[in-house]
């Protein structure tokens, strides 16, 4: 017992043996253990307690002296043993239990993974796999292939399944299968830089992080993360982010030549014009309330044209001038045949005033005074006929008197296909024959020149065959041309050209005609005469620049519309939460400061609209961090640049759509 | 928890109730009287119920060596000196025997990786023993310790390659060993068969204190021998030249105080007697040495002794009081401040005072005072030491100590210790324990190791590398005097068995054949013992008390 | 040999400090992947992986005491720094307390679980030692049940002899009514966990009603069957507090296998998705 004396004596206690597998089983029911003790395969070693030896003819005990020596009884006469005892059921040790609880355990979680990882198709939009909800966005459209819709080993077989684990995932692939860009998907920015041509290639994941929960913004970035691939790197927008470049933010001249420095300096001061100036200074203008990310300007008829719409009436677009002739190219009689006052009209009216009268009236609308018709007529008369066997030539003997002085314009010149307007030998037949083509047959030669060009209905729309044959009658007959009503604009003749006065702003005739000056072709001339700030027709030129690309490749641009043209695809700005801050008024020139020596006007009289100077100064970068800074307003990287080019779908919302119109 | 069982009375324990050697007759005895050296001792001089013939009687035995034979081996401990009646030995003077065939192994290591291989080739069934690994290894006879010897086989070979000297009828062998605790400083062996009188200890100090010639002779080689030896090592001599250390060797006293077989009374009654070596108070005549045994120094404490100290082989008692009455010779000799009492066994040598004040004392500092300064502790403070020296741990040069506060009873200490020796743990984790100490049954690697002696086959030996004690399973022969013989019980035996589980068996009595096993302090494993490696709460420590401050082990 | 008593030990420390600067250098590491735009928990769970594979190390290692491969108390201390720095790097690792996903809930249990566990066995093997210390006797778990059963016999035998002797059956009445239940089997295990003394308190209680029955001849035989009661609470204590030290591990190092194998094919899912 625990409490004897001698219990340490080698005879009272054998070694245990914790590196045994099994107990005796008697153990487990709480009573003594035998001193045998079980075998290794788990069965009771103590079912006899010796071994009896055969000497001399008798039995005797063997038990050996741990289990307690020799026993008093000795064995049976058959030679068993006397102490037999039912033999005992061992169990394990505590730490054999354990092992197979281990065992258990591995055996339990392999079960479990092998049951539930790898059950049903992989179409199910939700897998036990998953880490994760992925945003709802997303998870519309999983719901045909599930979790395969991005991972494409999903539904793959074993071996690809089990190969992915080390080949790189294709879920850029899988991204762009709905996004894409308008550049590359794998390069920084979508941009193809020319600095880095060596760039590591972006994957979606590098930002974009999916299965972090439905409501998850998976399009958030850190500012420090930025300086991944920047080389000038810098710890926030207030601490070391790169200068602003010149003239920020103008990238390029102003689409609409508007020189504020001189117009509220110099034009706005006018007397004239002081009960159409604008009252308030930027906002008269500029509309605030709808600021975003240019602050629109307000149209034409609410800004400009208290000043500016007279002007463009004032600008004619000259189509065509009787040129100077040396000596008369037009047959009299095929004129007189075609204009409808023939020798035999006047034959017929002879020296009847009356019906002259009529005649020359019915021939020039009715415009003329008496006594001109009858200067009119007898010069008709001359050229006419020579009813009475006279000669051409005048009754007093004069040599033939070119009613015009003139040259062609560049725009006759065009639809003649001449080169030089003023070389009368080239110029006249090919003029004789326009005039004779339009007596004949009105406006379809005009057409007939510019057809094939754009908007080639645009150019001679609202052209009258009456006045054009009026016109051209008078000119054939070596005579000025009673001008039509001019006032209300539109096509018209004056005595010696055939003229287009601009209705309004926005005349689609002349618009068309600097159109084709712009589109190119004809050779400067076109362009010099359209083009003049000073002399364009309908002055369209005096505020709409006109544009030529970097490589001058395409035809040059007019720029139609107020701020249609920077490009800045990284970069976001709204004025609107500005604007609500400082109020509406006057307080743009916060930020915009007038810059009184910058040369505006000087970049308009080329088409390179990058060299250029604004008429406000850079913004600094202290007026931006005087409020972005740190522990102030937000200054995070994505709160200003947009990192991706052009995101867009290539899904449409349904496969009926149609692209759109450019 | 060493307390008595109660009983008061128990029959006198009788002197040669177990005669050395069953088979002596009176005849025998009368023969042994006709030899010279024995007829030579006068047998009136021997008391009454110790009488000359009845020591030849009983603690004396005849034993026959054939050729071959083994008779001591170097480095044994044993109990019983040799006198030669008849054929010769040969002392083997150098180079000395190996290992192998003296019946030991040579102890040689394992490698990291054959170490490593035991995790899967341990065996699962309890003390596995392949049997013809015991072929060849020179045993001869049964179990009974009288019978087996270990003898060389090739007697020609070893005659050849080493130096011996003769040894013949007359030669009185080994008393050194039985009397003085020394191991065989020799092996000896029959060249041809012999006839040789086997005297035991008891006998031998019988015949020295009544017979002034065999005293003579005996203290004499002793002082030749052993004792000079002794002197030279000590601190205290090793400077002095032949002729002083002569002189000294010649004018020292040197007595034996307790009983050779301690260990036997201390098994059975624990604590046992204590002879007082010398008393507190009295005045020192000289410089008690302890030679070999342990003595336990103690002051008188209420009714009691308290223990302050132990004094282990090398250390001396009385040195400070003697050199302060030689410092200061007018004031008063102080007396002894400590009691001297031998525990279990102590040889003591005396040096007298006028030896130490001329040899001695002029040259050496003033000795530190250390006794007086244990003496301020608090009785509470030494509990544990009083304990150790009670319980004889001082003994130990590598105890097994549990704490038992870290200890979780995990066991990986027993199963490391298993997996180090064939799937067989080699102690058990129980033991006396005091306060939160506990010295676990796992072989302590005496000092002075008791379990030795009387190793017929020299099975347990020390081994001359470390000087731990180990037991060779080739030639153990399952007699159980080792086991019975540890004062600790810390050997224990164990019945062999084939790998399939069933014993082995002598075939010619049915009888299992036992085998002694102990703890060998991962002797053959790398990195030494595994017990202490495998506790994950550092609770298990090898603990040596001779070099341990036992206050600080709390 | 004083330190050696200590409770905080130089490796605990040593390791302690290691584990701060390898959290702290893994901690940097994967600020330095998130801010390449890498995926910083690529490199935290690699790091979180092979740290449960050195601490399930040391089950095997505790196996390889006889090798010379460092002291099983220094694998300790490894293996509880170990541990707690893994608790850290779960928690850098998933960013999150519990997460979503069945696999990654499954995991973070199975963690939890074995994290747990391992932090309450660590304190029972710091407590109940000490409470071992004080019991008087000292027993191997192994010899418990042989103990008892030799108990019994002696109680019965008492209660066999009281009844020879006196003639009355009290006492031996009482032992199969009450005693029998009490001695049949270690008794009272949460109280002598928690370090209470509910057997005690039966045995002077309902354990010994029988007292005030009982005439002199008879109370000598009751008190030894008392006193043998006594010796029993020892055992009981020590059986309880040794039978928990021992069945703590049987659910730490069954769900520490589980946690691995988990962790393995998280490892296999998120390189074959995810990488």
């Amino acid at each position: 017992m625990i409490t004897d004396q001698d219990r340490f004596r080698q005879d009272k206690s054998p070694y245990e043996r914790p590196n045994f597998r099994y107990r005796c089983g008697r153990v487990s029911l709480w009573g003594k253990p035998c001193g045998q003790g079980p075998n290794d395969a788990g069965g009771c070693g103590g079912t006899s307690e010796c071994t009896p030896h055969f000497d001399e003819g008798r039995w005797a005990c063997r038990r050996s002296p741990q289990s307690g020596g020799t026993c008093e009884d000795g064995p049976l006469p058959d030679g068993q043993c006397c102490n037999q005892h039912p033999p005992c059921k061992p169990t394990l040790t505590l730490r054999s239990y354990r092992a197979r609880l281990t065992i258990l355990a591995a055996v339990l979680v392999v079960a479990l993974i092998g049951a539930f990882a790898f059950n049903g198709d992989g179409a199910r939009a939700v897998s036990s796999l998953s880490p994760g909800q992925i945003t709802s966005g997303h998870a519309q459209f999983a719901g045909e292939k599930g979790c395969a819709t991005c991972h494409a080993p999903h539904d793959g077989d074993a071996a690809a399944w089990i190969s992915a684990a080390w080949s790189p995932n294709s879920l850029t692939q899988s991204c762009q299968s709905c996004h894409n860009f308008e550049g590359p998907a794998t390069a920084a920015h979508n941009e193809t830089f020319e600095k880095s041509a060596n760039q590591q290639q972006t994957q979606c994941v590098m930002c974009h992080a999916e299965h972090k929960g439905a409501a998850a913004n998976i399009t958030e970035i850190a500012d420090q993360q930025c300086n991944a691939c920047h080389e000038a790197k810098f710890a926030s927008f207030s601490n070391g982010h790169p200068a602003f470049s010149k003239n920020y933010p103008s990238r390029r001249r102003t689409a609409i030549a508007f020189n504020h420095v001189t117009h509220f300096d110099k034009y706005f001061e006018y007397k004239q014009f002081a009960d159409r100036k604008p009252k308030e200074r930027c906002i008269s203008c500029h509309e605030a309330g709808n600021a975003s990310r240019n602050v629109p300007v307000r149209p034409f008829e609410e800004s400009c044209a208290g000043c500016h719409e007279k002007q463009i009436s004032k600008r004619d677009l000259v189509v065509f001038t009787l040129p100077e002739f040396e000596e008369d190219p037009f047959d009299a009689v095929a004129v007189g045949e075609v204009c409808g006052l023939t020798a035999d009209m006047l034959e017929a009216a002879g020296e009847d005033a009356d019906k002259l009268q009529d005649m020359l009236e019915a021939w020039s609308g009715g415009k003329s005074a008496p006594e001109d018709a009858a200067e009119r007529l007898q010069a008709l008369r001359l050229n006419l006929g020579r009813v009475e066997g006279e000669s051409k030539k005048a009754d007093d003997g004069e040599e033939y008197l070119s009613v015009s002085e003139e040259t062609l314009p560049p725009i006759a010149v065009m639809l003649l296909g001449l080169e030089d307007g003023e070389d009368i030998d080239a110029y006249g037949e090919p003029v004789r024959d326009l005039v004779m083509a339009m007596i004949e047959e009105g406006a379809a030669p005009l057409v007939a020149g510019v057809e094939g060009r754009p908007d080639a209905k645009m150019l001679f729309a609202g052209l009258s065959t009456d006045i054009l044959r009026r016109a051209v009658c008078a000119w054939a007959a070596n005579l000025e041309n009673e001008p039509s009503a001019s006032d209300a604009g539109g096509w018209f003749a004056d005595e010696l050209s055939l003229r287009y006065r601009p209705l309004r702003h926005g005349d689609p005739v002349v618009k068309a005609w600097v159109q084709l000056a712009a589109a190119g072709g004809p050779g400067e001339g076109l362009r010099d005469e359209l083009f003049s700030r000073a002399k364009g027709a309908g002055a369209c030129v005096k505020c709409h620049s006109v544009n030529a690309d970097k490589d001058k490749v395409a035809p040059l641009q007019i720029a139609w519309k107020f701020g249609a043209q920077s490009s800045q695809r990284h970069l976001r700005y709204s004025h609107a939460p500005h604007l609500s801050l400082l109020g509406l008024g006057n307080f743009c020139e916060t930020c915009h400061k007038i810059d009184q020596t910058a040369k505006y006007d000087a970049a308009f009289k080329h088409f390179d609209a990058l060299d250029f100077a604004s008429n406000f100064k850079s913004i600094e970068q202290q007026t931006c961090t005087a409020c972005h800074a740190e522990q102030q307003v937000r200054q995070n990287c994505t709160l200003c640049h947009q990192y991706h080019n052009g995101p867009g779908f290539k899904r449409r919302m349904t496969t009926a759509a149609k692209e759109p119109q450019k | 928890m060493a307390e008595a069982d109660g009983r008061t009375t128990m029959d006198r324990p009788q002197r040669w109730a177990t005669p050395f050697g069953a088979d002596m007759t009176p005849e025998d005895v009368e023969t042994l009287l006709q030899r010279p050296d024995i007829a030579a001792i006068e047998a009136d001089k021997f008391p009454r119920n110790t009488p000359l013939h009845g020591i030849l009687g009983n603690d004396t035995r005849i034993m026959q060596y054939r050729a071959g034979d083994i008779v001591v081996r170097e480095g044994d401990y044993g109990n019983s000196a040799f006198l030669v009646m008849k054929g010769s030995l040969r002392v083997v003077l150098a180079p000395n025997l190996p290992q192998e065939l003296l019946g030991r192994h040579a102890s040689r290591r394992k490698g990291f990786f054959e170490s490593l291989t035991q995790l899967w080739s341990n065996s699962r069934v309890p003390e596995v023993r392949d049997i013809a690994s015991y072929e060849g290894q020179g045993l001869r006879g049964g179990s009974d310790s009288a019978d087996a010897h270990v003898f060389l086989q090739d007697v020609p070979a070893v005659l050849d390659k080493h130096r011996t000297a003769k040894l013949e009828d007359g030669a009185l062998f080994g008393e050194l060993a039985a009397l003085g605790r020394v191991p065989r400083t020799a092996t000896i062996f029959a060249e041809e068969d012999a006839t040789l009188l086997e005297i035991r200890w008891q006998g031998l100090r019988e015949l020295r204190k009544y017979d002034e010639g065999w005293r003579r002779m005996i203290d004499q080689r002793y002082r030749e021998n052993a004792l000079k030896a002794h002197l030279q090592e000590s601190e205290m001599f090793s400077r002095l030249d032949e002729d002083s250390l002569q002189t000294v060797v010649d004018k020292v006293l040197f007595e034996t105080y307790g009983a050779f077989d301690w260990n036997v009374a201390f098994q059975r009654q624990g604590g046992g007697k204590e002879p007082m070596i010398a008393r507190q108070g009295e005045y020192p005549d000289g410089v008690l040495m302890v030679r070999a045994g342990f003595a336990r120094v103690s002051m008188r404490h209420g009714t009691g002794e308290r223990t302050l100290s132990y004094l282990g082989a090398g250390e001396q008692f009385g040195l400070g009081e003697l050199y302060a009455a030689w410092k200061n010779p007018k004031s008063e000799t102080p007396p002894l401040y400590t009691s001297l009492s031998a525990l279990g066994y102590v040889d003591v040598i005396r040096v007298p005072a006028t030896v130490m004040e001329e040899y001695v004392f002029p040259f050496m500092k003033e000795p530190a005072g250390t006794i007086m300064d244990l003496a301020s502790k608090t009785v509470a403070d030494d509990a544990l030491m009083e304990w150790a020296v009670d319980e004889r741990f001082v003994n130990a040069t590598r105890s097994m100590v549990i704490d038992l506060e870290r200890c979780v009873r995990c066991d990986d200490c027993v199963r490391a210790c298993a997996a180090s020796h064939g799937g067989n743990p080699r102690f058990r984790r129980h033991g006396k324990a005091f306060g939160d100490l506990m010295v676990a049954n796992a072989c302590m690697h005496c000092a002075d190791p008791v379990c030795m002696i009387g190793c017929p086959t020299g099975a347990i030996h020390r081994t001359v590398e470390s000087g731990i004690v180990v037991i060779n399973d080739l030639t153990c022969i399952g007699c159980a005097t080792c086991a019975n013989s540890c004062p600790y019980n810390n050997i224990a035996m164990v019945s062999i068995n084939a790998a399939d589980g069933r014993p082995i068996t002598d075939p010619s009595s049915g009888k299992p054949i036992q085998k002694a096993t102990k703890c060998d302090f991962c002797d053959d494993q790398p990195g030494g013992p595994a017990c202490v490696r495998a506790c994950p709460h550092d609770a298990l420590r090898r603990v040596n008390f001779r070099e341990l401050n036992l206050v600080e082990i709390q | 040999m004083p330190a050696q008593r200590q409770r905080i030990s130089v490796p605990m420390v040593s390791f302690g400090a290691t584990a701060a600067v390898v959290f702290a250098l893994v901690a940097w590491s994967a600020r330095r992947s998130w801010l390449e735009l890498s995926e910083p928990a690529i490199v935290t769970g690699y790091a979180l992986f092979a740290l449960m594979l050195l601490l399930g190390f040391f089950n095997i290692r505790k196996r390889l005491s006889m090798v010379p491969i460092g002291r099983a108390s220094v694998w300790l201390a490894f293996h509880v720094a170990a541990g707690l720095l893994a608790i850290a790097m779960f928690w850098l690792h998933t960013g999150s307390v519990w997460p979503s996903g069945l696999y990654e809930q499954m995991l973070t249990l199975l963690f939890y679980l074995v994290s747990v566990t391992g932090i309450i066995g660590y304190i029972l093997t710091r407590t109940l030692p000490r409470r071992l210390a004080q019991i008087e006797i000292e027993i191997i778990y192994e010899r418990i049940p042989g103990e008892l059963a030799e108990i019994r016999e002696k109680i019965e035998a008492l209660a066999l002899e009281c009844t020879q002797e006196t003639g009355s059956d009290t006492v031996a009445q009482h032992h199969i009514g009450t005693l029998a239940w009490f001695f049949a089997r270690p008794r009272f295990w949460i109280s002598h966990v928690a370090g209470g003394d509910a057997a005690g308190h039966w045995l002077r209680g309902p354990g010994s009603a029988a007292r005030r029955y009982l005439n002199d001849a008879e109370k000598t035989y009751f008190d030894q069957i008392i006193e043998l009661g006594v010796l029993k609470c020892q055992i009981d204590r020590h059986f309880a507090c040794q039978e928990l030290l021992k069945k703590w591990l049987l659910v730490h190092v069954p769900l520490s296998m589980a946690v691995i194998l988990v962790a393995v094919w998280h490892l296999i899912l998120v390189n074959v998705y995810a990488l």
